[in-house]
């Protein structure tokens, strides 16, 4: 489409005129570039430690320098393969399934008409969000225990044998999802329910007078109309897509299913943070960084290339 | 706006409704099983298991008396509702100059600045370094050291850059040709099509700041006075943890039957506050739609 | 518009102020008091890193700990404590040293390297040198006993460490515990062990225990139930269990008394593993025990404990004879310790499985801080010998006597102007009889100063005055099974590693230690095989991520604590 082009023509102007004509933003950027500097920048010295036995009394100039060091240590761990898989597969069922389902939902919500209704559901669908993790976990563990709600109606259902469920490697992902999304559902959608609202209702009204139905109208105004919010969010998504949450792992899993629930965060809280392993751990979110940012670039290219929607 | 109800709508109207009610009883569950434990007999509720429909034994308020006698309660309120009063007022003013920015198609360094925004949200120099840049500005053991850090953020940013790219440009041509500057144009024209969006940055804004502790922790060692009621709470629901039972005495205190009271009572009180603060910005979810409704 | 901005920013500038103004005010407390200089006991102030507590509202900083007030006044001196959030501890005191703003005097649980390290980088003070003059008692307890001694002194040495000194026996707090009240009722009163004793003392007890349980719960109707709990890795970490088959917790010695042995990879651990898989297959082990990982590991699921759902679990002193009892819930238990089963049948005496640990005779360590100088040094030292006397010790651990009660106002406030112990005509202790009440609420660690100092519980002199106002007599006997079978192949706690051993250590323990607690919980499951083959393929693996190196690390580290 053609509409997406002007940026590229301003590209042919130069610097000069570009400042000329728009000091006036410039001048409102300062303060949140110098923000952004001072307290995201300033601390960014610190990655110097993921090259470094760190340790913590000689302070970042008197450490010992490493080099790749820490980053071979964790490419050679026993379990990296395993952990790296899991943090993909858990965040890419969390952004396959999850994000999939948090659009749905507010198109959903927003075809409720009864007023009081919607507002209702809206409250809460987001209650669980505000339970803490630790609750919300031993939940989890009572109902997939072997005589727990969710393990009784499983094995009524025939799907099943009559287990703990958190203690097969095999279920531990559904969990993981499923539980996510009773959690977090409501939570995510807000973004689109308010994206929604933004969309003109006129277009909505043209529509119906031409006689095109709830589900075209779905089709051809709320979803394009959305559409900068959907691709902005799942942009930002694939750049955290080696970040799990890592207190709901961590208080979910157990050692008999690390082969499926071990993720890089709790990997690395065993054998880093535990032992003030400051460099590795450094190295580790370095590393994860890294990924994240490759990810978001190539999100943001493809986005670009196919729905002329980006970040920058 | 009136609706022909087709028998397709109809179908859709019962599985529509039906799901969303069934998800919302999933959604109260929790909630309900916290509040209905907060009241219950501290002996039974330790050995309960599963969700509890209602309270175990004679209701008591006997955990919310004690975690109400905790002076720092009333403090930790305090500190929370200032720090996110101020970093909210911060918060907006940057999120929506900084998206704003970031959507004018003209600006040739926009790319370059969405980069610089972005690589924030990722990298990150950790602990140590991020405590000697707070010691450096001098506000260690400052309110300032809770403030300042998080009061600003590039997803926020980023969600108003694509809020101000869904309005249609048509709306600030005509005040470009007024003479208008981008300043007018963003907060008299623009921001005013943004209700929902705003309030959604400050939904997530005051959700995250009321639940965060982390920067307290680190920032303020000496100055308990200043903590936010997120790092109290934290210490009554952590406190008990594996790492320091050593002597006899913790093993007693964990054996305690109100500690497991407390933890409930405490989650109320912490996220009471939030809960209610949802249907204010919900208003402005459903004002957008009439407001399109009404122009229909 | 730019009013609005400016308006804005004005408002945000003034609330700011305000705040700052909260947060400056607070930062010069310390500014009083001054003494003259010439005075030879002059007032000093050292500030003290500690871990938090809960301190039951009667205060918000250990600063106002009672015992605090007394020593403060007693020493002249002023201890500041810097206490972190709780829950971020690690965080802080890493901070504290990555810094450089160490306080006086650190509490070191939260430093997992080797202090010989701190000490070569100018971190901390070697003790050594001062102890006899100016820690006449604690040296004299020192020489009094020969692992304290030990444990003290570092391989060259050097002293780093004030400990918090435990007597094992007298505060053990925690075993296993099993439910007479079911073996009553199954057996109407007639309990027979095999082994011909009163209480469970080998498998074959359990094994003839366990059965009862299991009928008496199937009966019961309750639907979630366990015989016996273990905890989530399959075995316990401290010992306890596995000391029964004559294998240790993770490091201990071996059979000789004198190699360094990695219990998990022993035969003995395989006849272990061997009967938890015998006993979960029967289900009598906890079915779920595996995922049940944030239990605290002395308390496993409350719903079945203190349910009544539960036959045989890890439990503590508090829960002994009938205090887990509902009788208006027509739950009567009756729970007593319960030693680790002997594994006769391969031949397991009382002698082999001296593998228990549960609590070091020292826990708590501090370090001086190279902040002091030597004045400094010498009134931090004479403080803290005052707490190795029984006098220092005993108002440390069990908090003041009437005389000093009478002008507190803490001890006022809640009620205890009688002093919280006294001493009675035969020469006993006692607890204030009001702190033995039904309805005296639980201050914990508040009005005692067991969190500061160092003399907790030392060893006393004279063991008729062995402090037993804490248990009644069920809680002795308990305390007596816990402690039947001797320790000596528990690895001393003494036993520090050097830089380089710790290395080693630091590259190896967390793989091993993943990958044991992996197995054996499966092992016992049945996900995976646990045959003579499989389980020599799991040592091989063990070998193969570094277990041999680990061990002689370890090793010599144990021989160099031998010639201490």
């Amino acid at each position: 489409m053609k509409a997406a082009k002007p940026s590229g023509r301003s590209d042919r102007s130069t610097w000069g005129m570009d400042i000329r004509r728009n000091y006036k933003l410039y001048l409102l950027a300062v303060p949140v570039v110098l923000f952004f500097a001072i307290f995201n920048y300033g601390p960014m010295f610190g990655l110097v430690m993921a090259f470094q036995d760190f340790k913590p009394t000689r302070g970042i100039l008197g450490s010992a320098w490493v080099g790749f060091g820490n980053f071979i240590d964790f490419f050679k761990s026993p379990n990296f393969f395993t952990v790296i898989r899991n943090t993909f597969v858990i965040s890419g069922l969390g952004l396959f399934v999850g994000f999939p389902l948090s659009v749905g939902f507010a198109l959903l919500i927003n075809e409720i008409r009864l007023k009081w209704f919607k507002k209702t559901v809206q409250t809460i669908s987001y209650m669980p969000y505000f339970v803490s993790v630790i609750v919300m976990c031993g939940l989890i563990i009572d109902f997939c225990s072997s005589q727990g709600i969710v393990t009784n109606l499983l094995v009524r259902l025939g799907i099943v044998e009559r287990q703990n469920l958190l203690q097969n490697p095999d279920y531990f992902w559904a969990i993981n999802l499923i539980s996510d999304q009773w959690q977090n559902l409501g939570y995510s959608s807000i973004v689109f329910i308010a994206a929604i609202t933004n969309v003109s209702g006129e277009l909505h009204e043209a529509a119906a007078i031409d006689g095109a139905g709830r589900l075209k109208r779905v089709w051809h105004i709320t979803l394009p109309g959305i559409k900068p919010m959907v691709v902005t969010m799942l942009i930002l998504k694939c750049g955290t897509l080696m970040t799990v949450g890592f207190d709901k792992i961590l208080n979910l899993y157990n050692t008999s299913i690390y082969s499926t629930a071990d993720v890089i965060s709790t990997y690395v809280y065993r054998t880093g943070i535990n032992g003030g392993q400051y460099g590795y751990s450094t190295a580790v979110g370095l590393f994860n960084s890294v990924v994240n940012l490759i990810l978001l670039l190539a999100a943001n290219a493809l986005s670009k290339k196919y729905s002329e929607q980006a970040l920058f | 706006m009136v609706e022909k109800l087709t028998p397709g709508r109809v179908i859709f109207n019962i599985l529509n409704y039906g799901f969303m009610i069934l998800f919302g009883i999933a959604c109260v569950l929790p909630l309900w099983h916290v509040l209905m434990a907060s009241v219950s007999d501290p002996r039974m509720l330790m050995s309960a298991s599963g969700i509890l429909f209602r309270p175990l034994g004679d209701i008591t308020m006997d955990g919310y008396r004690m975690v109400l006698a905790n002076p720092s309660i009333i403090t930790g309120y305090i500190n929370t509702i200032l720090y996110v009063l101020i970093t909210t007022v911060i918060m907006i003013a940057g999120s929506v100059i900084g998206g704003f920015l970031l959507s004018r198609r003209e600006l040739k360094l926009k790319g370059l600045l969405a980069i610089f925004l972005l690589i924030t949200m990722m990298f990150g120099g950790g602990m140590i370094p991020s405590y000697m840049v707070i010691k450096g500005l001098g506000i260690l053991n400052t309110r300032w050291a809770v403030i300042l850090p998080g009061c600003m953020n590039a997803f926020y940013i980023m969600m108003m850059k694509s809020a101000f790219d869904q309005l249609s440009p048509s709306y600030e041509e005509s005040a470009k040709l007024d003479g208008a500057g981008p300043l007018t144009i963003m907060v008299r024209i623009l921001l005013p099509m943004l209700q929902a969006n705003v309030a959604v940055i400050v939904m997530f804004n005051v959700i995250m700041q009321w639940n965060s502790w982390f920067n307290a922790s680190i920032y303020l060692p000496k100055s308990r006075d200043l903590w936010p009621l997120a790092l109290y709470m934290r210490e009554v629901l952590i406190n008990n943890d594996t790492a320091k039972m050593a002597s006899s005495l913790d093993a007693e205190q964990a054996a305690d039957y109100t500690a497991n009271l407390v933890k409930y009572c405490v989650t109320v009180v912490g996220t009471l506050p939030l809960l209610c603060a949802y249907p204010f910005a919900q208003k402005y979810f459903v004002a957008g739609v009439q407001m399109g409704g009404v122009k229909g | 518009m730019k009013k609005l901005l400016a308006l804005l920013l004005c408002g945000t500038m003034s609330i700011g102020l305000l705040a700052g103004c909260g947060g400056t005010e607070k930062e010069s407390p310390a500014a009083d008091g001054s003494l003259p200089e010439d005075n030879p006991e002059e007032h000093i102030t050292f500030t003290y890193w500690i871990y938090a507590d809960d301190y039951k509202n009667l205060y918000t900083s250990l600063n106002d700990n009672p015992v605090v007030q007394y020593l403060n006044d007693k020493f002249n001196v002023t201890m500041e404590f810097q206490t972190p959030a709780i829950g971020s501890e690690a965080d802080n005191f890493n901070l504290m040293l990555g810094t450089q703003d160490y306080t006086d005097v650190m509490n070191m649980t939260y430093y997992t390297e080797s202090l010989g390290t701190l000490y070569e980088e100018g971190v901390i003070l070697d003790l050594a040198p001062y102890l006899e003059e100016y820690m006449p008692n604690y040296y004299a307890l020192l020489q009094s006993n020969e692992e304290l001694r030990r444990m003290a002194y570092d391989d060259e040495g050097h002293m780093f460490t004030l400990y918090t000194l435990d007597d094992v026996t007298r505060n053990h707090w925690g075993g296993f515990v099993y439910r007479r009240d079911i073996l009553e009722t199954m057996t109407g009163g007639n309990v027979q062990f095999p082994s011909g004793n009163e209480e469970p003392t080998t498998v074959e007890d359990w094994d003839y225990m366990l059965p009862l349980m299991k009928e008496y719960f199937e009966a019961s109707g309750l639907q979630d139930t366990a015989c016996l709990i273990i905890p989530a890795i399959g075995y316990t970490a401290t010992g306890e269990l596995q000391a029964g088959w004559g294998a240790t917790g993770i490091f201990g010695l071996g059979m000789d008394g004198e190699t360094v042995e990695y219990g998990p990879s022993t035969e003995q651990f395989y006849n272990y593993v061997s009967k938890m898989k015998e006993w979960y297959d029967a289900g009598y082990v906890y079915q779920d025990f595996a995922s049940r990982t944030n239990d605290l590991f002395y308390m496993p699921n409350t719903s079945l404990t203190y349910g009544g759902a539960a036959g045989v679990w890890f439990g503590i002193l508090q829960q002994v004879s009938d205090y887990m009892s509902v009788p208006d819930a027509g739950l009567n238990m009756d729970v007593r310790a319960v030693p680790a089963p002997l594994d006769t049948e391969h031949g397991v005496t009382e002698e082999m499985a001296g593998s228990r640990v549960t609590i070091a005779p020292a826990t708590d360590a501090r370090c001086i801080s190279s902040t002091c100088d030597e004045e400094k040094l010498v009134r931090i030292l004479t403080l803290f010998d005052y707490l190795y006397t029984e006098e220092g010790d005993n108002i440390c651990q069990r908090g003041l006597t009437a005389e000093l009660a009478a002008d507190d106002e803490i001890y006022q406030k809640v009620g205890l102007e009688d002093g919280a112990w006294y001493v009675d005509e035969n020469g006993n202790y006692c607890v204030n009889p009001k702190t033995l009440e039904a309805d005296w609420p639980d201050y914990g660690m508040a009005l005692n100063g067991q969190r500061i100092a160092g003399g907790t519980s030392a060893p006393k002199e004279d063991p008729a005055n062995e402090v037993r106002d804490y248990h009644d007599d069920a809680e002795d006997a308990a305390s007596g099974q816990w402690t039947k079978y001797p320790t000596d192949r528990v690895l001393p706690s003494g036993v520090t590693l050097n830089a380089e051993e710790n290395a080693v250590y630091q590259k190896y323990y967390t793989g091993i230690n993943d990958y044991v607690n992996t197995m054996i919980p499966k092992f016992i499951i049945g996900t995976e095989e646990l045959t003579e083959e499989t389980w020599s393929a799991y040592v091989e693996q063990l070998n193969a991520l570094g277990l041999q190196e680990l061990l002689e690390a370890e090793q010599s580290a144990y021989e160099r604590y031998q010639e201490r």
